[in-house]
């Protein structure tokens, strides 16, 4: 399957400079073609990435009115140490 | 013609030769010593450092007349024999430095002209040099393996060299040396191949080269090269016979092997060929480096798909005894590989009876050229004298499978010039019926 070709090199598995030279009349579409996908697939990523991660944890869930000396209490308790 | 003959002797010099004729030859193991720093190289992937055998342009320059090979030293003394300095008009005495070949009478000469040094013919000239050496360099050729048939679901792109090489599976050609020498003995049978074949990179006009007329006749060759994709199967066997190609005026495109011609056919491998050479110089005997005629053809038979038949006569002379006939436009294509219709030495020859007998036939005919001069006067002459019985088929154009390898003429060092470096093609005109 992984059959050598004679278009890479045999010891460091580079493309040969007959490939590049092949290569080349395709070489700029083939770039835009490649960053307009990655563009793609990336955008979607972090899209669902921003939605998901809104993070507001009950900041709609509102909190009830709370006494003035239970508030007193509350603040002896964790304030003294 | 002169310009011809000096090439066809380098393509026939006895070490060429032995190249062309072994397609067996493989690479040397080189003698690379597994060093340290070798491993290490090899470990982080760096290239490998090049072989002392790998050709570069700088060993393989050598002045002509100090040449390590003794016919290009020869060649050397027959530049300063044959040709006159273009400055002084006097003998040629003085090899140029920059590109290693004889070209002027003497260094005042040589800085006087100016018109050599503005245009930078002289790095054109060197690779003439280099390329010779590297031809007789005694290095390994493994880019003369050619590949065999295609495996059917590839497809072969034709756009240039470079593809073709690459989606037939070539030898990677890396350096212009390998280019060079395996473009001069394909760039026949790929001219061939990339007019006729489906994918050819000459499109109609106004995009290319391609007459509407051109594309009649086109379209008919194309009908018997794919039988497979017909809209009506009802016959894929409409002519019984192979499709023949006529090669008009044939020299060192004759001499090529068989091997080389079959890479044709396996562009097409849905059809069979017979190639015709014609012409007083297709047969060669070697052994007396003698051309030979011959009273019946001489047919070498490759395989069973393609046949290379020599005609040891002119043309004209075989349309009279009518020895081709029937021709058919849909299998019969003529190609005439620098033919010098417009060149004082050959135009009688071609101008007279041979075009007559080629127009008659109807069929398509593709001619090339060394340059753009030489095809531009070869289709004009043709025009202006057989201008009421011709279609243009294809506008002279670069062709896009000319050979790669620089040569020079002998007669005049700085005529430089590659082989088929330009394509045209015309036709005998064909008169439709009218409904009245």
């Amino acid at each position: 399957m992984l059959a050598p070709s004679n278009y890479t090199d045999k010891r460091t598995w580079k493309m040969t400079p007959a490939m590049i030279r092949a290569r080349k009349p395709f070489f700029v579409r083939n770039m835009v073609g490649l960053s307009a996908l990655l563009g793609a697939s990336l955008g979607i990523y972090f899209y669902t990435y921003r939605v998901l991660h809104k993070d507001n944890d009950f900041a709609d869930v509102p909190i009830p009115p709370i006494d003035k000396k239970e508030l007193e209490a509350l603040q002896k308790e964790f304030s003294t140490k | 013609m002169t310009v011809l003959m000096s090439s066809i002797n380098t393509l026939r010099h006895p070490m060429s030769m032995n190249i062309l004729n072994k397609n067996t030859l493989t690479s040397l193991p080189s003698s690379q010593k597994r060093s340290l720093m070798g491993f290490v190289k090899n470990a982080l992937g760096l290239d490998p450092s090049p072989s002392p055998d790998d050709p570069t342009p700088e060993n393989r320059f050598h002045p002509w007349d100090q040449s390590p090979s003794p016919d290009l030293r020869e060649r050397a003394a027959r530049i300063r024999t044959l040709a006159k300095c273009p400055v002084t008009k006097k003998e040629i005495n003085y090899t140029c430095p920059l590109s290693g070949i004889p070209t002027h009478h003497s260094r005042e000469a040589w800085e006087a002209d100016k018109d050599y040094h503005q245009s930078k013919r002289y790095e054109i000239l060197k690779k003439v040099n280099i390329y010779e050496h590297d031809l007789r360099s005694g290095r390994p050729f493994p880019e003369f393996d050619f590949p065999l048939d295609q495996i059917h679901d590839r497809v072969v792109n034709l756009t240039n060299w470079d593809l073709f090489f690459y989606t037939r599976n070539f030898y990677s050609m890396d350096t212009e040396f390998q280019l060079a020498a395996v473009t001069k003995m394909l760039s026949y049978p790929m001219t061939i191949g990339s007019i006729l074949h489906q994918f050819s990179p000459y499109s109609l006009n106004p995009k290319g080269p391609i007459t509407l007329e051109g594309l009649k006749s086109l379209a008919a060759l194309r009908y018997s090269l794919y039988p497979f994709q017909r809209k009506s199967n009802i016959s894929l066997k409409l002519h019984d016979r192979p499709m023949r190609i006529f090669i008009l005026g044939a020299r060192a495109e004759a001499q090529l092997p068989g091997h080389v011609w079959k890479q044709l056919q396996f562009l097409f491998p849905d059809q069979t060929f017979e190639i015709h050479f014609i012409g007083t110089e297709c047969l060669l005997n070697n052994e007396k480096n003698k051309y030979i005629k011959s009273a019946i053809p001489v047919v070498k038979k490759i395989d069973e798909t393609m046949k290379l038949i020599y005609h040891s006569d002119y043309f004209h002379v075989y349309h009279e005894a009518q020895d081709f006939v029937p021709y058919d436009p849909y299998l019969d294509v003529f190609f005439t590989f620098h033919p010098g219709f417009a060149a004082p030495e050959t135009s009688d020859l071609w101008m007279g009876d041979t075009m007559k007998a080629l127009l008659e036939t109807k069929c398509a005919i593709f001619t090339t050229g060394f340059n753009k001069q030489d095809i531009t006067n070869d289709v004009e002459i043709v025009k202006a004298r057989y201008g009421k019985e011709m279609d243009t088929l294809m506008d002279p154009i670069k062709n896009s499978y000319g050979s790669t390898k620089w040569e020079l003429n002998d007669m005049n060092p700085q005529e430089i010039f590659q082989f088929n470096m330009y394509v045209a093609g015309f036709r005998g005109k064909r008169y439709h019926t009218i409904k009245r």
